[in-house]
């Protein structure tokens, strides 16, 4: 083995250690909980206060994300230059399964590569529009919570009068006076009785601001679930990419040997699910792109 | 090897599109944005006809309804504080005379304590009745409520204008949204035909790669194309894929906010109707205040008036007796006797007494009515002003 090579091993094996996607989901989690996205576990207030700001795990997560996408871009470049070669006068095991597991391991590690990032990312993303619909909602909510006590308030003063407004018959005001009193009087009733049914039966359930948050509550549950996947995906494959470039290593240094047989079978087997699924999502998501605009 | 090369020129073409900028996205501009006209009108039209001396019961009445209708709503809404004196049993310490304080300070004998009844004051809160309620507690309510309206509908006021830019702004959001899920259809559509190209172009290097040699001079070239095709088309998909979310999540959420916008926009409405609601509540209220000093003016007016009718009435009886009485001497008394010459000089000065009285009482109702129309017309006036 030449020492470049080696060199190579040694570089990608601490590349591919360094890939920690734990650090990042622990952000997210840390954003999702504080961001109120997430019913918050009782536990003793931290005395720092940053470790309490979601915006302080919010940008935490983003530069991980960054160094994530880094990584994961380095990695990628360093492995598309690692190729097999027949290397002379070295102790690796003559087998011919040599290449061809050489070359279904590394592109394993390709696409584990790639789909972590991808996933990275889409897990930012979904946290960045969380977070702006986070702001939209949230930020107007004490507002409207304020204004629908106050309505609420006035209502309760119309509802509550002990007598009905009393009645003065326009001829009896001849004077400027009293057709403001009857005018305002009317005006009044004229009010009360329209909006009567808007006032009373319509808005409570059907319009109050709490409904509102119910649909971003909807949203976030959703959001949550979407993410709770996408972390498992995110996880499975970085273990399985660590699995994988084991094999990889020894792969290159021993070669092929009878006792990897099943596992690595088995791993890469896991992998092939998993391509064909991404496979046939793509599809699935073409054909509904394009259903939906036949339907529009 | 030809084809080598055609696929060396294809993997050039397609490495090229790598960097292809992706179009701007277009800042969404505002709409003009109106809130919906309020539906309340304001037609004031009230027949009138003139304010006559006959129709004064019928405003009395109306006046008493309405105080009753006050007064009904003071007394639920008050409560009446009286002081009540309880008597309560309390200790204290006996007095003793000078020889026993210094025997109780010298300590030979104990001070003793005694009970006595005590009285103490106490405020309690009582219903009130409504005739038991004054006319200036009713101001002073009145006055209270208006200011109480004018503050609530100033917070009120405010927080429909904040609604109202929140609806603003969440119909720029919504746009924005609109636009943006506009432009993911396109770029996913375009990254759609874009890996649909380099899948064509694996298509036709897999066969290839696989039919060489390892040993062949551009065997790793092939392969390094290859691997740099499959990655492409992978990233391609996770853009498509990318673009997919966005659309969804985008469609999603534009849903979403254009249902909150509308709740947020009934509510707008709702807290719209309320301001002018609670304006003319206050107005109306100000009337109110007006209205009730013209109307105790009235009623103390009305009040003298039938007091001096009373009067009238009463001394038209006076008179009658006294008619009464002559009318009987005139026929009893025929005889001309000194008895009758002193009874009769007698009704004489009653006669003429009667008459003065007669002229006063006259005198009374005209100032009466005339009493009676300075003070309707000085109302009206006053109103009028």
């Amino acid at each position: 083995m030449r020492p470049d090579d080696n060199d190579r091993v040694y570089q990608l094996s601490e590349m591919i250690q360094r890939i920690e996607p734990e650090k990042f989901m622990a952000h997210v989690h840390q954003y999702i909980r504080l961001a109120g996205h997430a019913p918050v576990p009782k536990s003793p207030p931290s005395e720092d206060k940053q470790l309490e700001n979601p915006e302080f795990y919010f940008s935490e997560m983003e530069k991980e994300t960054s160094l994530l996408l880094k990584q994961t871009e380095e990695t990628l470049n360093c492995l598309t230059d690692f190729r097999f070669k027949i290397r002379r006068g070295k102790k690796l095991r003559k087998n011919k399964k040599n290449r061809s597991y050489f070359a279904k391991l590394r592109r394993q590690q390709r696409e584990l590569l790639m789909g972590i990032a991808h996933d990275t990312e889409m897990i930012r993303d979904m946290i960045r529009d969380s977070e702006k619909m986070r702001d939209i909602f949230l930020s107007r909510r004490k507002l409207l919570e304020l204004g629908d006590y106050l309505t609420d308030v006035i209502g309760e003063r119309i509802s509550q009068r002990a007598v009905p407004l009393p009645t003065i018959s326009p001829h009896h005001a001849d004077d400027r006076q009293g057709r403001q009193i009857c005018d305002t009087f009317r005006d009044i009733r004229a009010y009360e009785e329209a909006g009567s049914e808007k006032l009373n039966d319509a808005f409570p359930e059907k319009q109050s601001p709490a409904k509102a948050f119910g649909i971003y509550d909807d949203l976030i549950r959703n959001t949550r679930e979407t993410l709770r996947q996408r972390e498992q995906n995110l996880m499975t494959q970085n273990r399985e990419l660590k699995q994988g470039w084991t094999f990889l290593k020894k792969l290159v240094t021993k070669g092929y040997s009878s006792q990897m047989g099943k596992t690595l079978d088995d791993l890469l087997d896991r992998h092939r699910i998993r391509t064909e699924a991404f496979q046939r999502h793509v599809l699935k998501c073409r054909s509904e792109h394009f259903e939906s605009l036949r339907s529009v | 090897m030809q084809a080598t090369e055609n696929t060396d020129g294809k993997i050039d073409e397609i490495l090229g599109k790598y960097n292809l900028e992706k179009p701007g996205e277009p800042f969404p501009g505002s709409r003009g944005y109106r809130p919906p006209v309020s539906d309340y009108n304001r037609i004031r039209h009230v027949e009138s006809s003139s304010f006559n001396a006959q129709n004064l019961q019928h405003v009395v009445d109306e006046i008493k309804v309405i105080e009753a209708g006050i007064k009904n709503i003071i007394a639920s809404r008050t409560k009446k504080i009286i002081e009540e004196k309880i008597p309560v049993e309390k200790q204290r310490a006996v007095e003793y005379s000078l020889v026993g304080k210094s025997m109780v300070a010298l300590g030979f004998k104990k001070q003793e304590m005694e009970t006595y009844t005590g009285y103490e004051i106490r405020k309690k809160e009582v219903a009130r009745e409504p005739d038991e309620v004054l006319i200036s507690d009713f101001r002073n309510m009145i006055e209270e409520y208006i200011n109480s309206l004018k503050g609530l509908n100033e917070g009120l006021r405010g927080t429909v204008g904040e609604v109202d830019s929140i609806v603003k702004n969440l119909t720029r959001v919504s746009d924005a949204f609109t636009d943006q899920i506009h432009s993911d259809r396109r770029a996913y559509e375009s990254q759609i035909r874009y890996s649909q190209e380099i899948e064509m172009q694996i298509a036709e290097i897999i066969p290839l790669h696989e039919s060489m040699s390892p040993l062949h001079d551009r065997y790793a070239e092939v392969e390094k194309t290859r691997d740099h095709l499959e990655m492409g088309l992978r990233e391609s998909q996770s853009m498509e894929l990318k673009y997919k979310t966005n659309i969804d999540m985008g469609v999603k959420y534009q849903a979403a906010l254009k249902s909150y916008r509308s709740l947020i926009n009934d509510f707008r409405e709702r807290g719209d109707l309320h301001v002018n609601m609670v304006d003319k509540f206050a107005d109306g209220a100000g009337h109110m205040k007006i209205a009730v000093d013209n109307v105790s003016q009235i009623c103390s007016g009305v009040a003298r008036v039938t007091q001096s009718m009373i009067m009238i009435v009463e001394s038209i009886d006076d008179g009658n007796k006294v008619l009464g009485k002559y009318a009987a001497l005139i026929g009893d008394q025929m005889a001309s006797g000194p008895q009758w010459q002193m009874e009769y000089s007698a009704l004489k000065e009653a006669e003429a007494a009667y008459q003065k009285n007669d002229e006063v009482r006259l005198e009374q109702i005209k100032s009466n009515r005339h009493h009676i129309e300075t003070l309707i017309g000085a109302d009206t006036k006053q109103i009028a002003e």
